[in-house]
């Protein structure tokens, strides 16, 4: 029924551009967009809600491109996933700087970054920063399995690669995460 | 190689499933920046003009000549018409009808 109900809000946003509709669906779906970006930048909160406007926008605008095969959710993270590719693409030096960020988390160990000025908690700092250790595909891959729960196929069909190459992100992901969280001490009952 | 520990991860990760993003305010950004679509703008430009036109009619007392007009027509002799316009303007309408049908037969696959 959940469906359905998108389906309808969705055809009247094509059909007839229901503004009221697309404000219900930018309502229900912007926490876990918003979220899902926010993993993706590492808590910068600013990027994550810039990066997340633009996905609303962008679905907007290509809102007859959906064909209700997947679900709306899945196809929204699809076009944020693309939001956030063409942001890495485009801030390429700012990315090479990220890196430099994140090779410092990893050689310290610690969560010490600029992310720290963000109003989080400890719990998802640490989170941010065990996620500064992936490459960016592998942390897309990783936060779509375990914080979203997508299966393979919808994360290979969102980031649009092959569900092998999904499946070998994952694995070196999470490898790394296991590595970090037991250099760390985490043993899981914190 | 390092051994990928599952439970681990899924326990690292639990809490950060619960976290709901609240809204405050970011729906009615998104919502401000949505562009007008040009289906919608014809729509309100209409709108503009039917209200336009009615203003006008009233402020203009659109009524008048549209009631000397039927009352010109009710007053005329059947006799005093000429007859080319009329066969005229009856040829024409029959054509339409003729156009429309037709098109009407191949919409419905007759």
């Amino acid at each position: 029924m959940q469906s359905l109900s998108d389906i309808s809000l969705v055809a009247q946003v094509a059909v007839f551009h229901n503004r009221r509709a697309f404000d219900q669906l930018v309502r229900k779906y912007q926490s876990p967009v918003r979220r899902f970006l926010l993993n993706l930048t590492l808590g910068n909160e600013a990027l994550s809600d810039d990066l997340a406007q633009d996905t609303f926008l962008r679905a907007y605008t290509h809102i007859t491109q959906f064909q209700g095969i997947a679900s709306f959710q899945t196809w929204l993270f699809r076009i944020a996933y693309n939001v956030y590719y063409d942001h890495c693409r485009k801030m390429s030096h700012e990315k090479l700087e990220m890196r430099d960020v994140n090779e410092k988390i990893t050689n310290d160990g610690t969560a010490q970054s600029s992310f720290q000025t963000s109003s989080h908690s400890s719990l998802k700092m640490d989170i941010h920063a065990a996620m500064a250790t992936l490459k960016e595909e592998e942390r897309a891959c990783v936060t779509l399995q375990l914080i979203d729960g997508y299966p393979i196929e919808d994360i290979a069909k969102m980031m649009d690669m092959p569900a092998n190459t999904v499946k070998s992100h994952l694995r070196r992901g999470k490898e790394k995460l296991t590595t970090y969280l037991k250099n760390n001490g985490y043993d899981g009952n914190r | 190689m390092t051994e990928i520990d599952e439970q681990l991860l899924e326990q690292f990760f639990q809490p950060a499933k619960a976290v709901k993003v609240e809204d405050n305010g970011f729906t009615n950004r998104v919502m401000r920046k949505v562009p007008y679509s040009p289906v919608c703008l014809s729509y309100m430009w209409t709108a503009f003009c039917v209200l336009l036109g009615i203003v006008a009619f009233v402020v203009f007392v659109g009524w008048q000549p549209i009631f000397k007009a039927i009352i010109s027509i009710l007053n005329t002799n059947i006799g005093d018409l000429h007859p080319v316009p009329i066969f005229m303007t009856a040829g024409v309408l029959i054509s339409l009808a003729v156009v429309e049908l037709i098109q009407k037969m191949e919409r419905l696959q007759i």
